[in-house]
């Protein structure tokens, strides 16, 4: 797959024409992702396929284009997924787990689709409740965070993934939101960041799953937003992208990750935007479409979707506004939650 | 952090199924041993007789890419088959099949999941012990090999955390810093700024050995570490949470101010740049009493530094970013 590589021409923005944002390749490069079941690269990513369908459904709806996969095959496809207990894994015979299942229900939103889960759910009640229960019963009653499946794993993504899932489906009051906001303050450590549990090293990752959690809870006035907005602000390389840790290389992914979290406390404007910006189309395949992590590196969903929404939140004009909390569109988000 | 293959990898499952290939992996993967496997994977630049479908010297494994994706097919097939449909006397081989699949694959969750079934289903057994050190040696294998994804993977660092605790149900010994100086400083070293293989130590530490850092002499190795690898965030994070003092009884801030000073010391008289170094540093200074009383104030060290990089606008503004953290941040602690 070729990247971008050589000066260009200046376009009819006045940017250079390989620092011009694609629409029609990244739409292509997305609906191909379903139909190369003969190849390995497959087979070998089905551990997280209902995560790439959001990821690739996300960036859809964000090039505006939320239309270009087939809405009953997708739908029929994540009901597929899901388990007896009512979580759902990563794909059809995987076992559930807290992260697919956010994945499944922010596709069903997005596809406008919860009254197929109301009727086809399984899980404790079925529908809806199916799904509430299985996240609900997930979280420590002691402290409040949440562990990711059965076995017992706990970390904040989880308490994120589990309060997004939940608050989609307006069954919050399952939980003890309150303690699970104790519980994250109890991850900020002293540089201002968060990490996976007390203690942690901070890492943008798992800041953006406090800070996303604490939105959700409308909790976000317990961060200290000057000491986290300037670590966040630190990780962005001369070069313009971010990273996500001190002296990391920049990666496209943390554009979503750092820039999301300083958007949530109100200081995106703490670093270049449109050095950022520069950074992130350079690394798209214009001709093949996709993102990668960084210049001249391969493309794949991941990195495409959270790229997408970087520019997004940079105010892009081609594309639809991202909702930094939840990772969607943020005419869905506001359409579900009013 | 691409997920994507590279086309040279990239081979049709329209092939005919190389069972002989997965049988011959899987016998070496999951035979026993007194020595752990220590495996590397061999791309096309480095080819081996034909016909071998691996090297193996005494515990040194190398398998050709290729082949291991030839026995990832055969193996995907089995877990598809008896899986959720499995017979007792079938259980072994859908776990040999995991074994295969997690070494292409160390982020595939259902096949970690089944070990840790297999593993309770052993557990009123009197093998039972024999069983958790034997599945401890399989995922430790896959942790400290020259394998770029396996040693930072979220899936199998969970596995092994799993594990430790089925250790302690059953009343068995963990030894903290044997799986520190064992696994977890491998794994480190294999791949820098391993955010879950420090999230492990720690979590080891608060489990087992939450008073007993100074006791267990891990703060020297620790230190030791990080300054053999002081680009590396995660291990100076690691030695800041070992000197957390309203969180380890055992540390006084003397004990602090000592490793400060070490560290700030070697920093300027190797003249180092790395922002690891200055993150921890100005980290330090700022939340313990008593270092400008040192001697060694941070404001004299970063303008000592600054001279040092006269011409490096990069380390400069790293430096001085970290003066102004500190500044914003300094504590006055009452000692």
């Amino acid at each position: 797959m070729s990247l971008v590589s050589g000066p260009g021409r200046a376009g009819t923005t006045g940017l250079p024409e390989e620092l011009r944002l694609v629409i029609e390749p990244h739409v292509k490069y997305i609906q191909s992702l379903d139909s190369r079941r003969d190849e390995l690269e497959y087979w070998l990513t089905e551990h997280l396929r209902l995560n790439g369908l959001y990821w690739g459904l996300t960036a859809l709806h964000l090039l505006g284009r939320p239309d270009a996969l087939p809405r009953q095959e997708t739908i029929d496809f994540v009901l597929s997924c899901q388990s007896d207990n009512g979580g759902f894994g990563a794909a059809p015979g995987h076992d559930a787990h807290l992260l697919s299942t956010c994945s499944a229900i922010q596709i069903l939103v997005m596809v406008n689709a919860i009254d197929e889960l109301e009727k086809k759910g399984k899980g404790e009640g079925g529908g809806k409740m199916g799904v509430a229960n299985y996240i609900a019963a997930l979280q420590n009653r002691d402290t409040g965070t949440f562990a990711g499946d059965e076995w017992g794993e706990e970390d904040t993504r989880f308490l994120y993934t589990g309060l997004n899932g939940l608050s989609l489906l307006h069954l919050m009051d399952l939980v003890d939101v309150d303690l699970a906001v104790q519980y994250i303050m109890s991850c900020a450590n002293f540089d201002g960041g968060y990490g996976v549990s007390p203690g942690a090293e901070s890492h943008s990752g798992q800041i953006f799953a406090c800070l996303a959690a604490l939105s959700i809870a409308k909790r976000l006035d317990v961060v200290n937003v000057d000491k986290l907005g300037r670590w966040l602000s630190e990780r962005q390389v001369e070069a313009g992208g971010l990273n996500g840790r001190p002296e990391k290389l920049e990666d496209v992914c943390y554009s979503w990750w750092v820039a999301s979290s300083l958007t949530m406390i109100g200081k995106l404007h703490w670093i270049d935007g449109s050095k950022l910006t520069q950074f992130i189309l350079k690394c798209q395949d214009p001709e093949n479409g996709g993102i990668a992590d960084r210049p001249g590196d391969m493309v794949d969903v991941f990195h495409t979707v959270f790229g997408l929404a970087g520019l997004s939140l940079l105010g892009h004009p081609d594309l639809e506004e991202v909702d930094a909390t939840y990772c969607m569109p943020k005419r869905i988000i506001e359409r579900v939650l009013g | 952090m691409s997920r994507a293959l590279d086309p040279e990898t990239s081979v049709s499952v329209q092939d005919s199924l190389p069972v002989e290939i997965y049988d011959q992996i899987v016998a070496v993967l999951c035979t026993p041993r007194d020595l752990p496997l220590e495996i590397e994977l061999l791309g096309k630049a480095h080819p081996i007789p034909s016909g071998e479908t691996y090297l193996l010297e005494e515990n040194y494994l190398a398998i050709p890419k290729a082949k291991l994706v030839q026995a990832f097919v055969v193996a995907r097939q089995i877990f598809s088959k008896l899986f959720r449909k499995c017979s007792e006397e079938k259980r072994g081989q859908l776990r040999d099949a995991t074994a295969v699949m997690l070494l292409m694959d160390p982020e595939h969750l259902t096949a970690a999941n089944f070990r840790k079934s297999y593993i309770l289903y052993h557990e009123k057994g009197e093998r039972f012990g024999e069983v958790l050190s034997r599945e401890l040696q399989f995922v430790d294998t896959y942790l400290t090999a020259r394998l770029h994804r396996h040693t930072k993977s979220p899936n199998l660092w969970s596995h092994r955390r799993w594990l430790v605790q089925q250790y302690r149900r059953a009343k068995f010994e963990v030894d903290v810093k044997g799986h520190f100086e064992k696994i977890v400083l491998i794994a480190a070293e294999r791949h820098p700024s391993n955010y879950y293989a420090w999230s492990h130590m720690r979590w080891l530490v608060d489990k087992f050995a939450s008073t007993q850092v100074f006791k267990l002499g891990l703060l020297p190795v620790v230190q030791d570490w990080c300054l053999r690898h002081p680009s590396d965030t995660s291990g100076f994070s690691f030695l800041l949470y070992c000197l957390d003092i309203p969180r380890k009884p055992e540390i006084g801030n003397q004990d602090v101010v000592e490793v400060y000073k070490e560290i700030l010391n070697i920093a300027l008289s190797f003249k180092w740049a790395h922002e690891s170094v200055w993150v921890f540093l100005r980290t330090v200074a700022a939340s313990v009493a008593d270092t400008d009383g040192s001697g060694l104030s941070f404001e004299e060290a970063i303008d000592t530094a600054l001279q040092a990089f006269v011409h490096d606008k990069k380390t400069q503004l790293t430096l001085n970013s970290s003066m102004k953290w500190y500044t914003e941040n300094r504590q006055t602690v009452s000692s």
